[in-house]
């Protein structure tokens, strides 16, 4: 029984070992690794094409926060206390904090004419960081107010 | 082993050569269905009169102004300071195109 979870721990440890200088230095996920041997489908390939330019836009620890804890939060620059939280990988809601407790969110997509036009999750999540980071007033112009949802 | 040692500036000099030869050259990313578009360009060569180089330029120039009269929005991506550009500068080296959104 102790040599199993000795087994087990060891294995976390290792993994753990590799998951996190993965994380701050590898721009594809480990299961677009996998699929870089394996092929893949076109849309697992759009995906992993598109993790890797959301990887070029990200800080190391960026890139470790979004595989841990599945967000990246980026401070606001007009209202300040506030904080957007970006989900990743499929969410199109991006949440509000205000001085550290959940207020609202807002919610936009891309606008859809055609099939062409429906982005793979990374893309999406790309988007949200850098119109939160960059154009923050068109973010607010553009998005929908919702009200916060636990996830 | 002192072979070895007098070998390690040549190596530096030529990956510092290849780091000068990246910088020159432009990316423009369009995102998309299949991932992202991904055309480039070398401004120093289309500067000098390459015929090719100025034909990526003006290839890029076209699909940026395309994608902004869709309503996308470019960002010069170069470094974490990001910026909004209203038009194509062949002197930046990486804009991501991000397509029109809508509230959801």
């Amino acid at each position: 029984m102790i040599e199993v979870l000795l087994f087990l721990a060891n294995t976390f440890l290792a993994l753990l070992a590799f998951e996190i200088p993965y994380c701050l230095f590898a721009r594809t996920s480990v299961s677009g690794l996998f699929r870089k041997i394996t092929g893949g489908t076109p849309e697992s390939r759009a995906y992993d094409k598109a993790y890797g330019l959301l990887m070029e836009h990200l800080s190391p620890f960026e890139r470790l926060r979004l595989r841990a804890l599945g967000n990246i939060k980026v401070p606001s620059k007009k209202e300040a206390g506030n904080t957007y939280v970006i989900s990743g990988p499929s969410s199109y809601m991006v949440k509000v904090l205000v001085k550290g407790k959940p207020s609202h969110a807002f919610c936009i997509v891309p606008e859809y004419r055609s099939e062409s036009d429906i982005l793979p999750d990374p893309d999406m999540v790309l988007c949200q960081l850098l119109m939160t980071r960059h154009n923050e007033r068109k973010f607010l112009e553009t998005a929908n107010r919702q009200i916060w949802e636990a996830a | 082993m002192g072979r070895k040692f007098l070998s390690v500036p040549a190596i530096s000099s030529k990956r510092m050569l290849i780091s000068q030869e990246v910088k020159i050259v432009g990316a423009l990313k369009v995102m998309s269905a299949s991932g992202h578009r991904t055309v480039t360009w070398n401004n120093r060569k289309a500067e000098a009169g390459d015929p090719e180089a100025q034909a990526a330029v003006s290839e890029a120039e076209r699909i940026f102004d395309e994608q902004k009269k869709r309503g996308a929005t470019a960002f010069d991506t170069t470094t974490r300071e990001s910026r909004v550009l209203d038009r194509f500068d062949p002197q930046v080296e990486r804009i991501t195109v991000v397509p029109r959104l809508t509230g959801g």
